[in-house]
């Protein structure tokens, strides 16, 4: 069994380089070549070097399934800010939202406010997901920090000081919905809520 | 990872076949990946402006695995840029709250979330401190991706899974706990993706943590119904069961509306069923009027909901109202939306397992 696994391994290891391969060079296929006139080939990629090239080498940006347009209340007036939801994925244990908050103007702007929270703090707890399968209305976990009493930490994203055009991907992890449950409505407040956002499990 | 024989093998096949895929890039998120050979194991990516402002540049990674080792529970993540840019190690997490004694210095604002025991599993700190590697054991080189680590107290035995929270919020749900550290350990800093795995804490180390429970925080459950008539959050040994008091009294009255009973009387049932001991009944108000108004008002409507549970709890239980009034709101009295979750009454019970 320890030779398949060795096999196995070549394969795999084959089938990396196949896939990273870069394509035949033109000036070297076909005829006679000296060692000094061939390419300089690049030392072979360890396992680690592929991983690292491959979630270093441009993280694709997640499709918005909705976005809305709104604002969010802060002190000195209302701030336009537009939202892509990016993913709702849920477990038996947890959901995980996904979403991107980004500038409405297009032009960098300060956000930092406690509208998606409570008085005084800056988190988002105040997002929130609406189960219309499981009749219930989710909202991400807090916890108690220490020396505390009182659950002044979210399992969610703070809310940026400044967003621009490109936004920042915020996340907010919550209860289960129901299992039934293949669509969900996403709150945020000062924002239309987006209905009926696919669940992915 | 913990597969085996015939099952280990095809994981060998399917791993490449994944990274095949996944090619040229990989979406943010939580794919499951895992290189070839399973040398490397991968629960999910993350990406992030450094500082968490949109203008700096993006810091990429991923959570590699969670790990019960001896003493605690390992955490191994790896962080890093593209080759264009130099890495800003000082960008990656955010400096760690005043909360805990960690330094400025350490990796410390990761953790692990436990859904199931309600547990919030942060760092440890030992008598040499923080049980994490610093932010200068990272290396500041683009196009490389640098370990990091921490130990948090053990988890309970059943849990299986849990959630992995990375510096600024970011999020990887659903990330496998194995047994065991992960190996080669290398005790090189910095420590680059793919060189062996970060050597932990000896035992010695981990036998300094005084007291582990006190790195494990208290979660919070919030579920309320569609309509939010009852809020309920719910941590280890306590809920607080939060009532709209738009449901239960008309404006400025603390007289029950027939529409009252029937929430009334499922947080009865509920609380006879789950409390041990008193049971507090609070009201709260939002900031319209004036404070000792909002305070008398507060206590009426509290004293109105007592009254209607106590048929309902038994008389083992004993309920004492409050009212407080306009000062602990939770929402911002100045949308309607707001002001509306602010008047309300809770009613807190301890419960068992707490």
């Amino acid at each position: 069994m320890r030779r398949l696994h060795l096999l196995a391994g070549a394969f795999a290891l084959l089938s990396l380089a196949a896939c990273t391969a870069d394509p035949p060079d033109p000036l070297s296929s076909g005829g006679p070549s000296s060692e000094a006139s061939r390419p300089q080939q690049p030392p072979e990629q360890t396992t680690g070097q592929k991983l690292t090239q491959q979630l270093l080498m441009g993280a694709e940006a997640p499709a918005s399934v909705t976005t809305l347009r709104g604002s969010l209340a802060r002190p000195g007036g209302p701030v336009a800010v537009e939202v892509d939801i990016l993913a709702v994925q849920a477990s038996a244990e947890t959901t995980l939202l996904r979403w991107r908050l980004r500038s409405g103007t297009g032009q960098p702007q300060q956000v930092l406010t406690s509208s998606l929270s409570r008085p005084g703090l800056v988190d988002t707890r105040a997002v929130a997901l609406a189960d219309v399968a499981g009749n219930q209305r989710l909202q991400p976990f807090t916890y108690i920090p220490p020396l505390k009493t009182e659950d002044l930490r979210c399992t969610c994203s703070d809310v940026p000081k400044s967003v621009s055009a490109a936004g920042v991907q915020m996340y907010a992890l919550f209860p289960p919905l129901a299992a039934n449950a293949t669509t969900v409505d996403v709150v945020i407040p000062g924002l239309p809520t987006a209905e009926k956002v696919p669940v992915t499990r | 990872m913990q597969f085996t024989g015939r099952v280990r093998l095809r994981g060998m096949l399917l791993a490449a076949g994944l990274l095949c895929a996944s090619l040229p890039g990989v979406a943010s998120g939580n794919p499951r990946a895992q290189a070839a050979g399973e040398q490397i194991p991968v629960a999910g990516t993350f990406s992030y402006p450094g500082r968490f402002i949109d203008t700096e540049p993006e810091i990429r990674g991923a959570v590699h695995a969670v790990q019960r080792i001896p003493g605690g529970t390992a955490l191994y993540y790896s962080v890093g840029s593209p080759a264009s840019m130099p890495f800003n190690r000082a960008s990656v997490l955010p400096v760690p709250s005043l909360d805990v004694a960690y330094r400025s210095v350490d990796a410390a604002t990761v953790a692990l979330i436990d859904t199931q025991g309600l547990g919030f599993y942060q760092p440890m700190i030992g008598r040499d401190g923080c049980l994490c590697p610093e932010l200068t054991d990272f290396g500041t080189k683009g196009g490389e991706l640098y370990v990091g680590w921490a130990v948090m107290p053990p988890l309970p035995p059943g849990v299986a899974k849990v959630s992995v929270v990375f510096g600024f919020g970011n999020q990887v749900e659903d990330v496998p706990v194995g047994d065991g550290p992960l190996e080669p350990a290398v005790p090189t800093s910095p420590n680059v993706l793919g060189q062996g795995w970060p050597a932990l804490p000896d035992s010695a180390a981990l036998a300094g943590v005084t007291n582990p429970a006190q790195f494990v925080r208290p979660l919070v459950r919030h579920v309320a119904d569609l309509e939010q008539r009852v809020s309920i959050a719910e941590q280890p040994g306590q809920v607080d069961e939060s009532l709209a008091a738009d449901v239960l009294f008309a404006v400025d009255s603390a007289t029950l509306t027939p529409a009252a009973q029937a929430t009334l009387a499922a947080v009865a049932a509920r609380v006879k069923e789950r409390a041990k001991g008193a049971v507090t009944v609070v009201g709260h108000t939002d900031s319209t009027g004036t404070p000792a108004y909002n305070a008398q008002l507060s206590l009426a409507r509290a004293r109105a909901v007592q009254a209607a549970l106590q048929p309902g709890v038994g008389s083992g239980v004993t309920l004492t109202p409050t009212g407080v009034g306009e000062r602990q709101p939770v929402a911002d009295n100045a949308t309607p939306e707001g002001r509306a979750q602010n008047r309300r009454v809770t009613v807190t019970y301890r419960i068992g397992g707490g």
